[in-house]
This record gives structure tokens, sequence and C-alpha cells, in this order.
């Protein structure tokens, strides 16, 4: 089990209603917006609708959903709808009556939703792999391809940057860099992976910080204020003559909000993450990871890594059951 | 057909008598026939064994044997190969006509046979029949075997000439022109038997040969050898042991083979000159009458053939046995000696063997390795080879024109196809492989053409021949023909599955077979490969009559199996090349087979149903033990590097292995193998204990020159223990670095397995093995390093590691009383002049920022000011790149500086990228995403190197040099003295505890690396192992326990999976160890639990796993485990 991904799961809010032992995330976030309230046309009945001999039908509403990233529930949704189309297919490929083409499709889809770039590239192994020999591979499948578009380096960039600041009580800059496209989105959607799931509301410190650091209030960030140093000081007497300064007292000559060693690191880890950074240290990438385990790619443990039910397979009064 | 089943359908139809007298090697005796009879009589015989039949209701089994009956009499008509075709019904038709009066009672023969004569020749434009002046027809079988018989038609003018001839097709020409020398020399036959050689006659034939655009030389000499041939006494002068001979064994070469010691008076003389090889002989020989009888006799030997003829005068009986020819087959007079200078070309050594003839039923191993008994491969198919390969290329060129052809053709085109089938099933140990390559793809071109006239039931039948094999799989072989059509089946299944666009039906019956016989299938498998790798499959089944205690097989047919075995295993090796085989000649391919096949009756089980305590098996058992021992044993080459050398010795060492088996063993050797060291004094006595084995073994070795230290069995004992060290010790391990040392010390224990493995194989030179010994981590060495523990301790209660809470490594906060900051305060104040600005940069160049603060103050001079102030700042950043807080301090500040190509020099020559740096415009909207992810992992990296952790490199450059030297790589010597002394690089010791010699480290010399670049070639290093580890299986073949397809999908996709070097090397582990599990298996098929029980236990212990440091070390022991099982050592 990877270690850093049971963390993400504990600061994960619950979607699926059953978490199954030993589940990767046994849990989701439980949607706010009501069904009704996502824009997909009829989307109550089509869901009703779905019949798990028609794979496909999940696999085209996953789709639809998976469309309006900017809306959590609506990625939920679709994780869900990808990970059954994903299961009803492997099946079918089990019993040779199917290539994999639409479960490797849905596992695509699954990744392309995921935060998690190690989940990601699992995702996306399992789609190699469903797929039978005979079915032609995407030539460029691999985690980089299927990175989603949360994962742009320029996003994540930009995010790191708005840390950066924040961190140094350069809070109207950090703004800034927040207030372009997607950037407090990726932060929503991230700050599992860049407060390495010990901490789960980097979004809010993060705006705590940039109110109550726009700058020093007391050295407006030039790190020293006017003042005489303190007995003993080696410079005290030999610069009687001279402008006398001091570290400010606010900010002790480092700008910003107070913060552990350990917060700094997570988020050093979590941006590195988040850049997909290249270590040929092992060293390097254990620090980076944490030792995260290896996970090999398992179709047929997948729904039960995303904790889906794989018997739940209908979605009846607002809820998967098994048909 | 199967000869079983056809005995079972005789005496079903025709009655005890008829299936007793029935011989598989002399088809006709289904008809009650003898050779040379005339067609009528094979009519006669043919329509009295019909009418038998008819008295049957009709079945499927009635309908099968009358075709069995039909191709016979067609074949005895025609000649070898040919079919049952439209006017065989015209000739049986008038045959019942001509004879219904006198059915009752008249001979066949003394009856009106006029019809049928007339029929002949009006029958086709194709003569096949040969009349004499009397109007007496002699079939064209008959012509065929008079005119082999006769010298001058061997060694005529017409013969020479024709050879001589450009207009003659040459060796591998194509089909065509040989089918239009065979029309003209049978058209021509056909004329002067019924008009004789007048001149007008030959001026017909003349004609015809214009028609077929032969040349006239040719066809000059053609004629003139018939006329020859036609000589009244040639037919007569015949030897009749020859023609039963050449009867026997229709026009392949093991039957031409056997054929010729009794003829070769006749058929030789002193212009028939070896550099008339077959492979021009038998292309003449094809083209009609008495030189059309030649190929029959001469393909595939040429040159061999004609030189044993000279050397073995003395007669050699036909065979006598049926059953395959299993036994009792002898042949009598003098052994020759073995031919010299025998020509390796094409046929390699597989046919130069055939051509050696030999007397007894035992076989002799030879310097060559490549005698044998050839008169044991006597049985198989009675069909030509070469003539099928003929037909069925017509058939496939004329149905895949696409117009409708007519029925006959496709009932033909069926027949031939079948046809090709028992050929590529059973006739294969005696084809040359050029002959066996294009009937295979004569076959696949046949599956495929047959596509378009499903209703023909080619295809069915073709798959119900593959499917027939792979229900015999788990059988018993009850006689060599049906242990030559596993392997046979091997080549074809192997074939089939290479053509993407096969039938379906015959997809699956071929995958049923390299499935269910665990056949490995390289890509681009050829038949021959098939071949090799079906003989693994073979022994299995010989193997399960051997250990079954209610057999009724006596030992010495258990031997008689074994020495089968050992001759289809030599055909098989001698069918491929060296690059099918990976490192190994084909001569070391087979003996390895021999080696797998002695190993498993070493070890035969006890009686399992009795708990392995029945009395009456253990006797058996010595008994079959001994006879099997005996035929395998005669068989093993024991040269300086050949593998039994090796093999023997690790036998002796290993407890596992029973004396009494070696007793027998070695007992053998000493009457086969003098010449090999072996005598009285090298018999292991059957109760010997260890010592014992352990003083044969010197006293071999000393003979044999060879070093025994790396085989001896303290090393392996030693070894042994400290794999289970290395075991114990993980679970000691609570960190991740720990966990690391172990992988690191069970990297080196599988070096070591590999290293003495090579050496055990002969694949490694003796110097090198005689200079390092057997390097391996002593037991009482396997403790945890705690030098490599030091540093900063970033570990928490859980074990993972993590930041010192206080901040990065090298981060001295302002509050921890460090001074970080003073600089800070002194720089900020001191911005009155430059001069002083630069002073204190020059204070900080020397003494280094303390932490965060004067790191970012410094970091800030060094990107927002300019002039001389900017050149010392960045002059004092950059000595101090080492330190992440100027890496930390850079990442910070990043977003707020100018763009400029200036700001992108410093930040290149800070993260030491500058030869990788991709210089941007301050408007591209890659420039901070690209500075970020080049800052930050050069942070992370330099950080873990301050900290503990960082150790994690140098382990993991343990490992790499490891796998490094598996792969033929040397040591790094760019290392400083302090990593090399971390990486262990001169401290090794030998197996003994001495010192290595200088120079002779395990790691070897010359690699240029640091630890951290070590590591990052790890995971590169397992995959190219594996890889390779996979390729190897292609030359072992053997019962892959996961098929090579599904390792390759799972080896594709673990990578996709992995992120990070650890967690690539882990995936590249378990596919290494699942090769490796393959291949043990293959070579321990009695260990194939055990392998399979390691495995799971890994894939069990890998998803249980926390972290990845455990991973690696969970699948190291697990592959070590394995490489224990190889070299039978127990742990």
């Amino acid at each position: 089990m990877n270690r850093r991904m049971m963390l993400l799961s504990m600061v994960i809010g619950a979607v699926a209603s059953a978490a199954l032992p030993g589940a990767m995330v046994a849990t989701h976030r439980q949607p706010s917006l009501a069904i009704d309230q996502l824009p997909i046309r009829g989307l109550s009945a089509r869901l009703t609708n779905l019949d798990p001999a028609t794979p496909e039908r999940y696999l085209q509403l996953a789709e639809e959903l998976a469309a309006e990233t900017h809306l959590r529930e609506a990625r939920e949704l679709a994780r869900q709808l990808f990970a059954r189309a994903f299961e009803l297919d492997r099946l079918l490929v089990a019993n040779r009556k199917s290539d994999g083409a639409l479960a490797r499709s849905a596992a695509l889809g699954l990744a392309s939703l995921e935060a998690n770039p190690d989940r990601a590239a699992w995702l996306s192994a399992c789609a190699r792999l469903v797929a039978q020999q005979g079915a032609s591979l995407d030539a460029g499948l691999s985690r980089q391809t299927v990175a989603p578009a949360l994962l742009s380096p320029i996003v994540a960039a930009d995010l790191g940057s708005a840390l950066s600041l924040a961190r140094n009580a350069e809070g109207r800059q950090a703004e800034r860099y927040l207030s372009r496209p997607g950037v407090r989105q990726a932060l929503e959607m991230w700050e599992d992976v860049l407060s390495q799931g010990t901490r789960n509301n980097l979004s809010g410190q993060v705006n705590s910080w940039m109110q109550q650091w726009p700058r020093c209030r007391t050295c407006g960030n030039r790190r020293i204020v006017p003042g005489t140093q303190t007995p003993g000081s080696k410079r005290a007497t030999d610069e009687d003559r001279k402008p006398q300064a001091i570290l400010c007292p606010q900010c002790q000559g480092n700008p910003g909000p107070a913060m552990s060693g350990e917060q700094l690191t997570d988020i050093v880890r979590g941006e590195a993450l988040l850049l997909r950074g290249v270590y040929r240290s092992w060293a390097a990438q254990i620090l980076v990871d944490g030792a995260s385990s290896y996970r090999p790619p398992r179709p047929e443990r997948l729904l039960m890594e995303l904790g889906i039910d794989p018997q739940a397979m209908v979605y009846r009064g607002g809820k998967w059951i098994a048909p | 057909m199967n000869a079983n089943l056809a005995r079972e359908l005789t005496k079903q139809f025709l009655g005890d008598q008829a299936a007793s007298n029935f011989d598989p090697l002399w088809p006709e005796t289904l008809l009650g026939l003898g050779e040379f009879e005339q067609t009528p009589i094979i009519l006669a015989a043919l329509v009295e064994r019909l009418d038998r039949l008819a008295g049957f209701p009709l079945s499927v089994e009635r309908a099968r044997y009358e075709q069995l009956l039909k191709s016979v009499a067609s074949q005895m008509i025609d000649g070898p190969g040919a079919l049952w075709a439209g006017r065989h019904d015209g000739l049986l038709a008038a045959y019942r006509a001509a004879h219904a009066p006198q059915k009752q009672g008249a001979s066949p023969a003394q009856g009106d046979d006029a019809p049928i004569a007339l029929l002949l020749e009006q029958s086709s434009g194709e003569p096949r029949q040969l009349h004499t002046a009397g109007g007496r027809e002699l079939n064209h079988y008959q012509s065929m075997r008079r005119a082999l018989a006769n010298r001058r038609a061997l060694s005529g003018a017409g013969v020479k000439a024709a050879q001589a001839s450009k207009g003659a097709p040459s060796d591998g020409g194509d089909a065509a022109a040989q089918e239009q020398l065979h029309r003209f020399g049978l058209m021509a036959q056909n004329l002067l038997a019924r008009e004789g050689a007048s001149g007008a006659t030959l001026g017909k034939i003349d004609a015809i040969g214009q028609q077929l655009g032969l040349d006239a030389m040719v066809a000059k000499q053609i004629v003139d050898g018939i006329l020859q041939g036609q000589a009244p006494d040639a037919g007569r002068s015949s030897p009749a042991p020859f023609a039963k001979a050449l009867t026997a064994q229709s026009s392949s070469t093991r039957r031409a083979t056997r054929g010729t010691a009794g003829a070769s008076r006749s058929v030789l003389d002193s212009t028939f000159e070896p550099a008339a090889s077959g492979t021009k002989w038998k292309h003449l020989a094809g083209v009609a009458g008495a030189a059309g009888v030649l190929v029959l006799g001469l393909a595939g030997i040429g040159w061999v053939l004609v030189t044993q003829i000279k050397s073995t005068p003395a007669p050699i009986k036909p065979a006598a046995n049926a059953g395959g020819g299993a036994a009792g087959t002898t042949a009598s007079g003098p052994t020759a000696p073995l031919v010299a200078g025998v020509p390796a070309g094409a046929d390699g050594g597989s046919d130069a063997s055939l051509a050696v003839p030999l007397s007894t039923a035992t076989s002799t191993a030879t310097a060559s390795g490549t005698t044998e008994d050839a008169n044991r491969f006597v049985a198989g198919s009675a069909t030509d080879a070469r003539s099928v390969l003929t037909a069925l290329t017509r058939l496939n060129q004329q149905l895949s024109l696409g117009d409708l052809p007519e029925a006959a053709k496709i009932v033909e085109a069926t027949a031939t196809g079948q046809q090709a089938m028992t050929m590529l099933l059973e006739g294969w140990p005696t084809l040359d492989p050029q002959l066996r390559t294009a009937l295979a793809e004569g076959l696949v071109q046949h599956a495929l053409v047959m596509r378009r006239y499903p209703t023909s039931g080619a295809t069915q039948q073709l798959a119900a021949r593959v499917e027939a094999q792979t229900a015999r799989l788990n059988q018993p072989a009850v006689d060599l023909v049906d242990l030559m059509r596993t392997i046979g089946a091997g080549g074809v299944a192997v074939r089939l599955l290479r053509e993407p666009e096969l039938p379906e039906e015959l997809r699956k019956a071929a995958g049923a077979f390299v499935r269910n016989s665990k056949l490995v299938s390289p890509q681009a498998a050829t038949y021959g490969d098939g071949l090799l790798a079906a003989v693994p499959a073979a022994w299995e089944r010989v193997y399960i009559e051997l250990i079954n205690p209610k057999s009724t097989t006596t030992p010495a047919q258990c031997g008689e199996r074994c020495r089968d075995f050992v001759g289809l295993a030599r055909r098989a090796s001698g069918v491929v090349t060296a690059r099918s085989v990976g490192s190994g000649d084909a001569s070391r391919m087979l003996q390895l087979q021999i080696i797998d096949a002695i190993d498993s009756v070493l070890e035969m089980p006890g009686d399992q149903a009795d708990g392995g305590a029945s009395p009456a098996w253990d006797q058996r058992r010595l008994s079959v033990q001994r006879s099997a021992l005996e035929a395998l044993g005669s068989a093993l080459l024991f040269r300086p590097n050949d593998p039994a050398r090796r093999s023997l010795l690790t036998w002796l060492a290993s407890e596992r292995v029973p004396s009494l088996g070696l007793h027998l063993l070695t007992s053998t050797l000493a009457s086969t193998s003098t010449s090999a060291g072996f005598d009285a004094t090298t018999v292991l006595p059957a109760s010997a204990a260890m010592p014992d084995r352990e003083a044969l073994r010197s006293q071999l070795a000393e003979r044999w020159q060879t070093p025994l230290n790396v085989s001896g069995a303290d090393d392996a004992s030693r070894w042994a223990i400290s794999v289970q060290r290395v075991q114990a010790k993980l679970g000691d391990a609570k960190s991740d670095l720990e966990r690391l040392q172990v992988a690191a010390f069970a990297a080196e224990l599988h070096r070591a397995a590999w290293q003495l493995h090579q050496r055990l194989s002969g694949q490694s030179g003796e110097d090198a093995s005689g200079a390092m010994g057997w390097f391996f981590p002593q037991p009482d060495a396997i403790v945890f390093d705690a030098k490599l523990m030091t540093g900063p301790s970033f570990a928490l209660p859980g074990g993972s590691i993590k930041l010192p809470a206080q901040g990065l490594p090298g981060d001295v906060g302002a509050g921890s009383g460090g001074g970080d900051g003073l600089w800070a305060l002194r720089y900020l104040t001191d911005s009155r002049t430059v001069g002083l600005k630069v002073a204190a940069l020059s204070d900080i160049r020397t003494q280094g920022p303390r932490g965060p603060i004067d790191a970012e103050v410094l970091m800030e001079a060094a990107l927002t000011t300019s002039g001389e102030v900017r050149i010392a700042a960045q002059d004092a950043a950059l000595a101090h790149r080492e330190n992440p807080t100027i890496l930390q301090a850079a990442l910070d500040i990043v977003p707020r500086v100018p763009r400029s190509m200036r700001t992108q020099r410093f930040l290149a020559l800070l993260t030491e990228s500058m030869s990788d740096m991709q210089p941007l415009t301050s408007t591209d909207p890659a420039w901070l995403a690209y500075w970020r992810k080049t800052l930050i992992e050069k942070l992370v990296e330099r950080a873990a190197l301050a900290s503990s952790i960082g150790s994690a490199d140098v382990l993991a450059a343990r490992i790499a040099m490891s796998y490094g030297v598996m792969l033929g790589h040397s040591a790094p010597q760019t290392l400083t003295s302090t990593e090399r002394q971390a990486l262990g690089v001169d401290k090794a010791s030998t197996s003994d505890g001495g010192a290595i010699p200088a120079g002779a480290s395990p790691f070897g010399d010359g690699e240029l690396a640091s630890p951290a670049m070590l590591a990052s070639t790890t995971a590169m290093r397992a995959g190219i192992l594996a890889r390779q580890t996979r390729q190897a299986l292609a030359g072992v073949s053997r019962r892959p326990i996961i098929a090579l397809a599904t390792l390759e999908q799972r080896a594709a996709s673990r990578g996709a999976s992995a992120i990070g070097g650890p967690q690539a090397f882990v995936a590249e582990q378990m596919t290494l160890a699942e090769s490796l599990g393959v291949l043990v298996a293959s070579e321990r098929p009695g260990q194939e639990r055990r392998v399979e029980e390691i495995l799971a236990g890994l894939d069990e212990a890998l998803t249980k796993a926390g972290t990845v440091t455990e991973q690696i070390a969970r699948s190291e022991i697990a592959i070590v485990e394995l490489w224990a099982i190889r070299l039978g050592v127990g742990l």
C-alpha cells in the first residue's frame, strides 16, 4: 500500500458509501452539489438508465462529466463512472468479448482526473495492461501523455510561486499568481498533495498568510529597522557614530508567517511532486516521496483501490447498488 | 495416419491376422502385398480389401480406412507421394469391370488388363506408366526402383550432362522447373516404352522437350539415361536388400542411407565423384525414370553417402522392427568407421550423423557428438517430402489464383496438406533443414490458401492433427514415432503461430499445443526452433513412463525410450543455428538437454501412492534408472568445455542427488566414456558418503584440470548461510537505510550466485574464476553499518524519512542561535557604499550563509542588484551552491527576479545545469516552470545528500555495481576514496575470507560514476538483466510457469506505473524474479512448486510492504532464493 496514498485518502472526503478492506482510498468527498445541479442535461435519468451490459454508456457519460473539470462533484461522479466502465469492459476482456479498448479509455479517463501523479501513473499502467495483446496501444501511452490538464507545469509553477511569495510576506504578489487561470483550482485540487495529507486546509492557510502578511507591517520586508544594538554586540562599540539598525522585531529579519520546518518540508515535497521532478539520486527520491512503495498495475484491483464496490454497478435512488 | 490407428483399423475391419501382418515401414502390407507388384495386382488387392470393408456399416472409421488403403495403392502405382486421384478411380472401375466375371476365383493378374492399360494411356497427358513392348505394364514405382539399381543409369552420361547443363535447376531451384523436367522424363519414358527408340519417337521427344523449354542437350542426355535404364537386365540385377531398403525408406535420406550399403558396389562407379553431391543429383534424379529415382536415393546425403558406401561394402539388413524402429533394428556387418571430413554444410551435424552407420542399438559417444543409431529412425512417414512439397506448391499456386477450381483440386490439396503435415510431424528427423523449412512454409501457405475453401475441411483436419498431439502430451510415449510427433508438433505449432492470418481453428490448436507443452515460442520462431523447444516436452513424455510405478513397460524398454529421446534431441538440436540457441551452439544445447534429463532421472521420486516406501517400486526404479542412465549417460560428452563436466561435479557435491543414482551413472561412464577419464576407479560406490563423493570430485577435477573450489560444498554452505543471515536481517531492519543495506547484501549474494553459475556452466574464463574466487559477503559480515546512518536524522517514529523539524538540512534557523541574520544585518546596514557591500559579500563568500535570512539576502543581492555588487553576490552564492539553503532562497525569490539572460545564466550555474539549459525568452510562459523545477530538483538532491538518507545512494550504488558485474560492467574508478570505502570496492574478500588480489576486484575497474549516478543506473541494469534472462528462456525452453507473452506484457506495464529510481528498480526486480523463476522452473522441473511459492510470496510481500525500500529488499532476497534453487543449494 502506498503510504502517501493512504494519507491522502484520509484527508479526502467521502463519496463512496462502502469502504472496502484494504482499499487504497477508503473514502471520497461528499458532493455538495446535487446531481441535478450539474450541467449535464437529464443526468439523473441517464444515470438511472445505465445498464452494465452497455459499458460504453458509462464511459460516454463519464467523459461528459469529466469535461466539467471546475466542478469537484462532476469530477467525482466522472471517476465513479469511468471506474465502472473500466470494470465492466475488463470482465468482457476476460471472457474474450472485448479487446479492452473501452477499459483502456476508461482507465486513461481516470488518470486524467487524478491529481496525484503516482496514482495517475498507476492508472495509466492499468490501462496498458488491460488491453489485450492484439489491441493496438497508443504509442505515447505514458504517464506524461495521460497527465491531467491540471498538472500543467506552468500552473504548478504559478502555484508554487504563490506559496513561496505567501510564505515570504509577499501577499499581494502571491494573490496575483493565485488569480491566474486554474491556479486556485489547482490549489484546491492539489492541497492534499502539497500538504502531504497531514494538513488538510492548505488553501485556507495560504489565504491567511496573504491576509496577515501582505508585507511585514513593521519593516516593509526590509528585514531591518532603525535601532540600537544590544550590549555585547561586537558592532556596538565600533560603529557608534553610524546609524544603528536591528533585525525587524516583527519578522526577525525573515518576513512571513512562522512556519515549522516540517511545514516547509512538506511544501517543498509537494511542489517537487507537483512539478514531477526527475531525480537520479535515490536519496532525493526517497526524500520527496517518503519511500513510497511501488504498486504494480493490477487491473482486477482497480475498483478496490478506488474504494468502489465492484458489485454496485447500477444507480438507483441516488446510490450505486448491485443490479 | 497414425501407425497404431492404422493397425487398430486393420484389426477392426480385416481381422487380427491382417493387423499382425501390417508393418508401418512397409505400407503395402496393408494391402497384403510385397514390393514391386504390378498395378493389376495392386488393384486386385485393393478391391479385395474394399469389398471386405463394404460389409461394414458406413462410418467415419471405415471411410478413413478406405482412404488409407487407396492412398497406399496410389503410391504403389505411381510412386511415393502420389495421391489418390480421379484417374485412380477410373483404374479401379476399369479393374472391377474387367474382373467382374473372374472375381470369385481367378487371380487378378490373370484377368484381362487391356482396359486398364488403355485407361492408363488415356488417363492423362502426364503419362505415368511404362509399358513393355509386349504390352505388359510396369508401374512407375517399379521402374524407378529398377532404374535406381542400374549402375549405368545412375552414372550415365545423361545425369552428368544434365548436371552440367545450365538448364538444370540448381539446388533450391524452383519447383516449376523440376516439374517440367519430371513431366518430360515421364513422357519420354512412356513414348520410348510404347513406340521404341525409333527416329520418329526421338523426334517426338525432342519436340516435347522444346515445347517444355528444355535445353536440347539436357533432353538428349535424359533420353540416353532412360534408354540405358531400360536394359533388360537392369531391374533383375537389382540386389534385393537394396531395393527393399529403398522401399522402406522411400525418398528420404534415412532410407537412402540404409539402402546404400547393400547396393554400394552397384550404385557407385568411378564417375560418381564426391563433388556430385546430393544437392545437384537430387534435381536431376527428380527428372524422370532412372534419373528420377536418384533423388530418392541421394537426397540430402550427397558426398557423405558416397564416401560411406565406399567404406562400408557389407550389406545392411533392412529394418525389421515395425513399431517405430525402437527395438530390434540392427545392422549386420562391421561397424563402419566415422567418416572423416564430413562437410558440415547446410545439413549440419544432423544429416552428417545420418550417414554414420551403426551396428548396435547402443549409441556411441564420439568426439563429434553426432554418432548414433541411425537405424532407429526408419519409422515415420512413407511419403516423399519433396514430392509433397512440389505438389503442395503447385496446388497452393493454383488455388490462390482466385478462379473457382474443380472440386478434385481442392480434395487433392487437402490430402496433400495432410501429407505435408505428416512429414513435418513424423518425417522431420531425416529431412534436411532446407526441405523441412520449405515444407513448413508450404504448409503455412496451404493453410492460408485453404481459408478460401472452408467446406473442404482442410483447416479442421490440420487442426485435428495438432490437437491429437496436444492430447498426447500428458501420456507416456509409446514408441519412437510417437515421440517424433511430439517434437514435430512443436515445430509445426510454433511456426503456425507466427502467422497472423492463420485460421482461427488452427491458431487455437497450435496455441493449445504450445500452451500445454509449455513451449517457449520466441518471436519469429521457425519450424526448427519449435522442434528444439519441444524436446523437453518429449522428455516429459518419456519421464512420465519412467516414474510410473504401475507401468508395464520393462526397464529395457524404458532405456530404449531414452535412447529414442537422445536421438531425437540430437536431430532437433542439429537443425538450429547458434543464433537460435543463444550463446551456445547446437552441440551444447543438446548436451544441456541430456543433462536435464539425467538430472531428473537421478532424482526420480519414490512411489507417491505408497508414501515413497514401496519395495516393489524401489526395485523397479533401480532397474529403470539403470537403463535410463545407460542410455542417457552414454550420450554425454566430457570435452573440456562441455557442461557435463561441471554438471557431474555438481551432482557429486549436491546432497539432493542420491549416491545410488550417481553410482549407476558413473558405472555407465566407466564403460562408455573411457577417453574422458572414466574407468573403474571413477565408479562411485552405491552407498558412498559425502566424503567419498568429494574424493571422487577431486579425482575427476584433477584429471580434467578443472578448478574445484568454485563449486565446493563448503562455499555453497557458506553462501547458503549468508543468504539465511540476510533473510533474518530483514526482520531486524527498521529504517529505510537498514532495509537498503539488506538489499545490498542480497544483491551481492545474487551476483555471487550468478558468477558461480557462469563458471559451473563454463561461460566464464578459467583465469578470471581462478583469480577472483567465489566472492560473496560472508555471514559474519552481514551487519548494519552504523557509519551509513550518520548525519542529520530524518527518521520519524513511523520510520519514514522526513526533513528535520527545524527546516532543510544546512538550514540553521535564526532562532537556533547559529548566528543567522547577523551577516544580513551588516550587509543591509552597510548600504552606503558599493565597497562596503562588496566587502560584506566577500565575508559571506568566506564564511557562508548561516541560515535562511543570510541566504535570502545574499540571493536578493545576486539577482536584484547590478554592477560589482551583483558580481560579488553571485560569486558568493555560487561558492556555496552546495548549501540547500541557498537553493531554497533562490526558489523563493525566483518569482520576483527579472527574467533576463543574465538571470538564467546565474541560475544555470547555481544548479549546475548550464549544459542542459534551455534559454527561454522573458515572455515565455514556461520560464518560471522551468526554473522552479530545476531549482527544486537540485534543492531536493542537495538536501538529501546533506542528510543521512544520502547513504541511500551509496547503498543503491552497491546494488548497481552487483548488477553491473552481471552485465559485464566494471567498477567505478572516479569514486573518492571515501566512496570506494563506503561501497566496499577495495575490501572485497574471497569465500575463504582472504583478500581479493589486486586488480581482481569483483567489481572490476574503469567505470566512471558517483554514487548518485550509479544509483540512477540500478533500474536500467536490472531491466537489462531481466531482458537477458527472458532471452535465455528461448534457449532453455521448457514448460514456462508463466507464459512469455504474459511476462513481456507485465514488464511493459510495470515501468509505466513506477515513479522514481527506487520504484523503477522494484518494477524491474519483479520482472527479473518472474523471468528467473520461469528459467529455474524450466531447468528444475521438480522445483516448479517451490519456485511458484517464492513468486507468490514475493507478490504478497510487495503488496503488504509499506515502503519501497522494503520492497527492494524482499525482491532481492526472493531472487537469491530462486538462485539457490538453480544452483541446487538448500536454504
